[in-house]
């Protein structure tokens, strides 16, 4: 369990503690608060065997994916994408008791022919070209008192690579869900496989029946060498699960995160997104009830009053498992975050007080 | 549990210079018609009741834009049984969240570096028991309504059931509806009431809460 994370120079935020984490912790705030950003740390504090991750923050972000030609969506991790002596970057964690350093430093080199499209962009906004390409990033982890390990990942013409001598940690992951994509349908069949193989799969179904309560359930399987993940929903034939909505691929992703069994943290951001609020209640309820049972962790954002309205009447019973961060960004840039408890909560709905 | 309406405390960010924080909706509804022209830099929060004036305190003090925007703080709160008492919990609820605590009521205090100042203000006079209804029924003292609704109260509550400032407090306000209904329209709240030129605020047990408004917006 993630108790704390120190984020300094990741992405726009400069220095920010947030600490005493509950095992649901909902950041909420303004538009370009900082949310996502928190949540990106979080999820590259506990993904360091994944390089790609933090290319993929970017591809989710609406970027392209970081390639050796194109570095600049890597080098949005950067603050003021800065990579020539930038601010170190770190994130400091207490995660099951040990104190852990994640250390992201970038590898610079000249630019070449290739990589000059970042700064044709430049030239065009009459900005100052970057005089240093990104060439890749070097990972530094330090778990507790264990001696640091490091790996470089360099960009390559199809992405980030990952490097073989990245040992150890295999203890850290965690699952992601960004706010504008779903899982795919292979990697999803990979997961109902997997939630097959433990038997787990009445829970998912009921999980996801909450979204699409037609659903008796979801197999996966091959069709010409594509994955497919088809739903029950009592037609005659079973339905490519796409088809029953973002609300509901959304909900198979978060399921697939909790059911799987290797991911101990759960990362979603904008929660709501494809919730019809008639759901939000036992949403909710159903979240509590798997994250206890599971020991899963949850981190997400939300800007939507009723699915925080709904949390905090979701866990009046379980008053200690949810907390609430506000992400503020003041106008000297400086990031801070002010946490809520259940009673604060609860307050602020009856005498309608913000807290978003 | 139905999502909150949005009402007038929803603010994404403080935007006003003083926030008021006042027991219940009635009086919060009441000082911002009563009052009105005095308020327009004031941020007037319902924090509920006594119980909830700890984290009522503690959430504005959190509200995002809190320490860039707002100078100063007011709480009114009732007396009821005991003034000390009631006192001894605004400090605490003040000093709970950080915030700098005044020796006693109408008096301001402030933080060392001077960000910002509270001040508290105890219903009806700050040092007889009772509640801010109590201060409404003294301005109507002398007023030829007033008798009769005592009487009818009276007569009413017989056999009298033996004194107690829970018991003073629903008469208090018990009187103050009744005089609201004969003296206005009769489906008016306490609030309501306060756009019918009913009330006099140069009547001394209501001077004390402009002048305590007064007092948190000296200078601002």
């Amino acid at each position: 369990m993630l108790k704390s994370i120190h984020i300094q120079n990741f992405r726009g935020i400069r220095d920010l503690t947030i600490g005493d984490f509950s095992a649901v912790n909902v950041f909420v705030g303004t538009n370009g608060s900082g949310k996502t950003s928190v949540l990106e740390a979080i999820g590259t504090f506990l993904r360091p065997k994944e390089p790609w991750f933090l290319s993929m923050l970017s591809f989710w972000r609406r970027m392209e994916s970081a390639t050796e030609k194109s570095p600049l969506p890597l080098r949005a991790i950067f603050c003021d994408l800065r990579v020539v002596n930038p601010d170190p970057m770190q994130l400091e964690g207490r995660l099951d008791g040990v104190d852990d350093v994640l250390t992201i430093e970038p590898i610079t080199a000249l630019p070449t022919v290739g990589q000059t499209h970042e700064n044709l962009a430049m030239n065009v906004l009459q900005l100052p070209p970057f005089e240093r390409s990104l060439a890749g990033v070097r990972f530094r982890y330090r778990h507790g008192q264990e001696p640091e390990v490091r790996t470089d990942s360099l960009l390559r013409e199809d992405g980030m690579g990952a490097d073989a001598i990245w040992r150890g940690l295999e203890q850290l992951r965690c699952f992601y869900v960004p706010v504008q994509a779903v899982l795919g349908a292979e990697l999803l069949g990979r997961f109902i496989l997997s939630v097959n193989k433990r038997k787990t799969e009445a829970q998912l179904t009921k999980f996801v029946q909450m979204v699409e309560p037609r659903v008796r359930d979801l197999r996966a399987g091959g069709i010409e060498g594509e994955t497919v993940v088809l739903a029950d929903v009592g037609t005659t034939q079973r339905l490519p699960v796409q088809l029953l909505g973002d609300g509901f691929m959304r909900a198979c992703s978060m399921a697939a995160g909790i059911f799987d069994g290797n991911y101990r943290e759960i990362v979603i951001d904008e929660i709501e997104n494809g919730l019809h609020f008639s759901v939000m209640p036992q949403f909710w309820r159903a979240l509590g009830a798997l994250c206890r049972k599971y020991s899963r962790q949850l981190f997400c954002s939300t800007h939507s009053e009723e699915m925080l309205h709904y949390a905090v009447a979701a866990f009046t019973d379980h008053p200690d498992e949810l907390k609430v961060f506000r992400i503020d960004r003041g106008n000297d840039g400086k990031t801070t975050a002010t946490a809520y408890r259940h009673e604060e909560l609860q307050l602020s709905d009856e005498i309608h007080v913000e807290v978003r | 549990m139905p999502p909150p309406m949005i009402l007038d405390n929803y603010r994404p960010k403080a935007e006003k210079p003083v926030v008021l924080l006042v027991e219940g909706r009635n009086p919060l509804e009441f000082i911002k018609r009563v009052f009105r022209e005095q308020l327009n830099r004031v941020e007037i929060v319902d924090y509920g009741s006594k119980d909830k004036l700890s984290r009522g305190v503690t959430l504005v003090s959190k509200t995002s834009g809190f320490r860039e925007y707002v100078r100063r703080i007011g709480v009114i709160r009732d007396a009821e049984a005991d003034t000390r008492t009631a006192i001894q919990s605004v400090q605490s609820a003040l000093q709970g969240a950080e915030l700098p605590v005044p020796h006693g009521p109408a008096q301001m205090a402030a933080d060392s570096d001077k960000m910002v100042q509270t001040a508290f203000l105890i219903m009806p006079t700050g040092e007889d028991s009772g509640c801010f209804e109590h201060a409404l029924l003294a301005a109507f003292a002398d007023a030829k309504t007033r008798r009769c609704v005592d009487a009818f109260l009276k007569c009413v509550l017989q056999p009298a059931k033996a004194a107690n400032w829970a018991l003073e407090n629903w008469l208090a306000k018990a009187k103050v509806h009744a005089l609201i209904a004969v003296s206005n329209k009769p489906e008016h709240t306490l609030g309501e009431s306060g756009d019918a030129k009913l009330w006099d605020k140069s009547r001394p047990s209501l001077k004390v809460v402009g002048e305590f408004l007064d007092l948190i917006l000296r200078d601002i």
